[in-house]
């Protein structure tokens, strides 16, 4: 029998809008319906991508998983939606099911999202298909991805002095932890690499990108923002005309958006869940941009000891993204009020105008890691990764300015594009010349060892060729060929393939030299082997001709030489497999994975 | 002219592991002083086992832990009696409780052996200033990182409520820990090795509470809850011709210095190792009605799965999970662990040209305060360097020797010559540590300390006594 109609490709299922302490005005938790991929659910729920198991391995309870209807008439059902209008909030949060559902449904959102900006299927950085996830893992103000035991845990905790002792506190139920520890899992499959001990700025970058994630994902949730804005009259809103839900034109400022929105909602995310990881939001926002009119080549906040600490730097990142969000935010508003002519906004219109900017700078933020290199990276690299991507999809950014925005939001925090990038910030483009005869374009858009072939053909031309006879041999492998499509504004397609190659050769630290790694200054037994990582990626165009070749190099005394010092300082030479954990671990509660110095350890 | 000791005596005496030292100071008129430094015991049992499970201990120590601290208590009368030595008892001028590990404190503690030094009526007794149970900062006010906001307002608790906190998590884990590794509640349980781990660093902290050793450590008068550059006590009076410097724990709300360099990852560890919101959250979690006796219950009882086996599709993640938390309880414990190391007393007693060092078990994290300092200040600098004696931190684990630390000890020598450094550690090999980077003793530090000082350790004297290492005092 032929089908009536096609599968529907989404649904909607509601979940917590930002967690169970961001209420609307009559003080009722704030929920809200996302749209997300539509599968017919296992129960678990358990899909194509994810699998809820609700296990609490504190008490060894394993709760009975929700179920899932078919699709009636095209529509899948909201299984929670009839509490929702029976006004039953407490019923609903109190029901492990829901807790399921919240999780499945954020992480399949985030997924989604990274799937929307890159143009292609996003796998997990292990092997299998399926992430697990448990919402109730274990009683603990904690929750983290994982990368060897293939999941996302979320714990739940209690906290002195609660009015309601005996209730818990559920990180499940807070749409920003869930996005930030899916962001994890997800970046952890598009760059292995980055969880590897080399930088703070590295150890940084993965907080801090799960942050901006995270954050842009909730002020991008119309619901969310709008709640934040009316809330009762605080000092932080009282520009706003709760009545008639209003905001005066001169009342719109970026100072009035920070204290309201950045920090409004700062104050609200369950302040409970400090204990996690501290509230991101807050500190960057505490970060004083730079007075660049003042001083135009201020002091690096990058360089000063307190950033060296991965997390204030991830911080950091967090900032500089956060100023160009109320930036391009406040642009589009002057636009809205220049057009329209007009003294008063609704805060409607404030609410659509920052949920645009926030999707925006998200899909920036997201389609920016492609053009990484694969090893190693600074903020800096971050940025002109960012830039060059949109550029290659808007080529024309006249409109809201958004690439000159982050330019001069990420200046203010002493992040400046790479050194090896053009003037204004792009990456540079590749030469012409490359040798195409012996590789076949199908292949390259592909398969690794057809981009392993083009690579030797082009050793030469790509910089590869050994630059130092004898040390001088590093192994290179190519890590993986991504076709991806993005559409840009005019309505066509940019399509690339973005393929990594990584170098590694190790050699013992005095013969570190004879690549032109020279002092390192780290107490370091001569004979100790030193493995190097050189890495890059490039993108070749929808002819399958190499646009950019993004790279760290190998034998680079600016690459390696902090990088040693910074891993000798952390001790990873006296002892990596710990350290190792360490970093792993860096990621899962900020508190109890303390750095120690361990260049004082005996 | 001022009384001035020419003569030091220190005894280590072998508790199986813990910390006991008497230390004499010997004047010309034959008179003496003394201080004890700790009295504690964590017992001879092995890695893994219960501390207070004597029976499983080598057959060799055939001496209960606390006939062997009631025999040491004894010894500690006999030697304070000074040259009058037909009196009854004998008389401690200071008692030092270095921090709450019961390694250290146990011995206050019981009934006779405790009571013995209780009536050594000692002029004072000095602890951390975390153990003044008068101390009621906020440390959240002064957490530079933070919001005042992330803090609940909670109750004015003093500040020891917070060890307490400790206490109860620690307990609580134990029995998690306990819970996951038993074989008839699991088809698999967590790996044995981790389970032994978590239970044993457990064991120590959830005694924290310490309760007899701190209630008689409170009935000895004129106590002095210290911290860095402490100068309220009269140690010309209590100690004559002793200079007693202070140099940990630092009291960071009112170091300034401290704050200043707010965010660098050190200073932030030990403050929210210090932070009573934190644990209060840890303990609130980890406490509730007969939760280490009967364990945990559901938080949502009637959602659970009843059924005796669970899918087949779910099984691998459950253990996983399993063993994940119990990575995660380790990580747990041995923080509270170290946040209780770093509350300890550091102690150096200048005597003429003789430079006693006792650090208790203060980690790396107490330590850089004074290092900080040192870097500044050339006096400091040059009394640590100069250090005579020095008791190997926290039984010679590897974060409790700061590499800095050793390495400005200006008596090291390969040659033993009169001057030569003098290391005492107090340890027993084969409670703490696996490998060869964390087994207790350090195997590279033992090497080290045996090159350049002379290396004395409690291990060497299996039924607890040594003669007294005496040192002559030039003025």
């Amino acid at each position: 029998m032929p089908r009536s109609a096609p599968l529907p490709r989404t649904r909607k299922l509601t979940i917590v809008a930002q967690d169970p302490s961001v209420t609307d005005a009559k003080g009722k938790v704030l929920l809200t319906q996302i749209e997300i991929p539509a599968e017919d659910l296992s129960p678990g729920p358990r899909g194509y991508r994810v699998h809820v198991i609700d296990y609490d391995s504190s008490t060894d309870t394993f709760y009975a998983p929700p179920r899932y209807e078919d699709p009636v008439d095209g529509v899948y059902s909201d299984p929670f939606a009839e509490l929702v209008a029976e006004g039953e909030i407490l019923k609903l949060l109190e029901d492990p099911k829901f807790h399921s559902q919240n999780v499945y449904a954020i992480v399949m959102r985030t997924l989604a999202r990274f799937e929307f900006a890159l143009g292609r299927r996003v796998s997990w950085g292990f092997p299998g298909h399926q992430l697990y996830i448990a919402p109730h893992a274990f009683a603990d103000a904690n929750a983290f991805y994982s990368e060897s035991d293939q999941c996302l845990a979320f714990g739940y905790f209690f906290v002195p002095g609660n009015t309601d002792s005996t209730a818990p506190i559920f990180t499940c139920l807070s749409y920003d932890v869930v996005a930030h520890e899916t962001t994890h899992a997800i970046l952890d499959g598009l760059r292995e690499r980055y969880t590897a001990p080399s930088s703070p700025e590295q150890a940084g970058f993965h907080e801090g990108f799960a942050d901006i994630v995270s954050l842009l994902s909730v002020f991008s949730l119309k619901d969310v923002v709008k709640a934040v804005l009316l809330k009762d009259k605080t000092a932080k809103t009282e520009h706003v005309n709760i009545e008639n839900k209003r905001i005066p034109v001169e009342a719109i400022t970026r100072e009035n958006l920070e204290s309201s929105i950045l920090l409004g909602l700062a104050d609200q995310m369950g302040s409970a869940l400090t204990g996690i990881r501290g509230s991101a939001l807050r500190r960057s926002v505490q970060i004083t941009p730079l007075d660049l009119d003042a001083d135009p080549k201020p002091k690096s906040y990058l360089s000063e000891p307190e950033f060296k600490e991965p997390h204030r730097a991830g911080e950091l990142l967090v900032a500089a993204m956060m100023e160009a969000f109320l930036q391009v935010w406040l642009e589009r508003l002057y636009r809205y009020i220049g057009t329209n002519n007009v003294t008063e906004v609704d805060v409607a219109i404030v609410v659509v105008e920052g949920a645009e900017a926030a999707n925006h700078l998200l899909t920036m933020a997201i389609r920016g890691l492609d053009y990484m290199p694969p090893t190693d990276i600074r903020f800096s690299d971050y940025l002109t990764a960012v830039l060059t991507c949109d550029r290659e999809t808007v080529p024309d950014d006249s409109k809201y300015g958004y690439r000159d925005k982050l330019r001069k939001s990420f200046a203010v925090y002493g992040i400046k594009p790479a050194l090896r990038s053009d003037k204004e910030g792009y990456w540079k483009m590749a030469e012409d010349g490359f040798c195409y005869d012996r590789t076949h374009f199908d292949s390259l858009l592909s398969d690794p060892t057809e981009v392993f072939r083009f690579i030797w053909d082009n050793r030469k031309k790509l910089g590869l060729e050994d630059d130092y006879d004898y040390y001088g041999k590093a192994y290179l492998k190519v890590q993986s060929v991504r076709p991806c499509i993005r559409i840009g504004p005019d309505g066509f397609t940019v399509r690339e393939t973005v393929a990594e190659y990584v170098q590694m050769a190790t050699l013992r630290f005095d013969e570190l030299d004879g690549v032109g790694i020279t002092e390192v200054e780290a107490e370091i037994p001569v004979d100790q082997d030193i493995t190097l990582y050189g890495s890059g990626a490039l993108i070749f165009d929808e002819y399958g001709q190499l646009k950019y070749h993004i790279r760290n190099r190998i034998f680079s005394q600016d690459n390696q030489k902090p990088r040693i010092e910074y891993l000798w300082k952390s001790g990873y030479y006296a002892n990596p497999a710990f350290t190792q954990s360490l970093f792993s671990r860096m990621h899962l509660n900020r508190t109890l994975s303390p750095t120690t110095d361990s260049t004082e350890a005996f | 002219m001022a009384k001035k000791p020419n003569k030091i005596e220190i005894l280590p005496y072998n508790v199986y592991f813990g910390d006991c030292f008497l230390v004499l100071f010997h004047y010309q008129d034959e008179s003496q002083k003394s201080v004890l430094i700790d009295f504690g015991s964590t017992g001879k049992g092995k890695h893994g086992q219960d501390p207070d499970d004597d029976a499983d201990a080598d057959e060799t120590l055939k001496e209960s832990t606390g006939e062997r601290l009631l025999r040491v208590a004894n010894d500690i009368n006999e030697r304070t009696k000074g040259k009058d030595t037909e009196k009854e008892k004998g008389k401690l001028d200071v008692v030092v409780a270095t921090h709450r590990h019961k390694d250290h404190i146990y011995g206050f503690g019981l009934k006779a052996a405790g009571k013995i030094i209780l009536d050594l009526d000692p002029e004072i007794v000095i602890q951390p200033w975390t153990e003044n149970p008068k101390d009621n900062r906020d440390l959240s006010k002064g957490l530079p990182l933070l919001h005042g906001a992330d803090f609940r307002e909670g109750r004015t608790e003093h500040f020891t409520a917070m060890l307490d906190d400790m206490h109860d998590v620690a307990e609580a884990i134990e029995a998690e820990a306990k819970k996951l590794g038993n074989s008839t509640l699991f088809s698999k349980t967590i790996n044995q090795a981790t389970r032994n781990r978590i239970v044993f660093a457990a064991n120590d902290n959830k005694k924290i509470r310490n309760k007899a050793a701190v209630d008689n450590l409170a009935k000895m008068r004129n106590p002095h809850y210290v911290h860095f550059g402490y100068d309220k006590i009269n140690w010309e009076k209590i100690l004559p011709g002793v200079k007693v410097h202070i140099l940990g724990p630092p009291l960071i709300g009112d170091a300034p210095d401290m704050l200043k360099a707010k965010n660098k990852h050190d200073e932030f560890w030990s403050l929210m190792a210090m932070n009573k919101f934190f644990w209060g959250v840890l303990a609130a979690t980890n406490s509730g009605p007969n939760l280490a006796r009967h364990g945990r219950p559901p938080i949502f009882g009637e959602h659970r799965d009843i059924a005796v086996t669970r899918p087949a599709n779910v099984r691998w993640f459950i253990r996983r999970l399993r063993n994940l938390r119990a990575d995660q309880l380790l990580q747990i414990v041995s923080f509270v662990d170290r946040a209780l190391n770093n509350t300890s007393v550091i102690l150096l007693f200048e005597v003429g040209d003789q430079k006693l060092l006792f650090p208790g078990d203060a980690q790396i994290e107490n330590w850089q305060f004074a290092l900080s300092k040192a870097k500044e200040n050339k006096e400091l600098r040059d009394l640590l360097a100069g250090t005579t004696v020095y008791k190997v931190g926290h039984h010679g684990s590897r974060n409790a020797t700061p590499k800095s630390l050793w390495k400005s000890f200006k008596n090291k020598s390969d040659d033993e010559i009169d001057t030569r450094l003098q290391t005492v550690n107090s340890t027993m090999r084969g409670k703490h540590g696996e490998s060869d980077d964390t087994e207790v003793p350090l195997p590279k530090m033992v090497t080290a300390m045996k090159a350049k000082s002379n290396y004395v350790t409690t291990e060497d004297f299996e039924d607890g006594f040594v003669e007294p290492i005496t040192i002559h005092v030039n003025h």
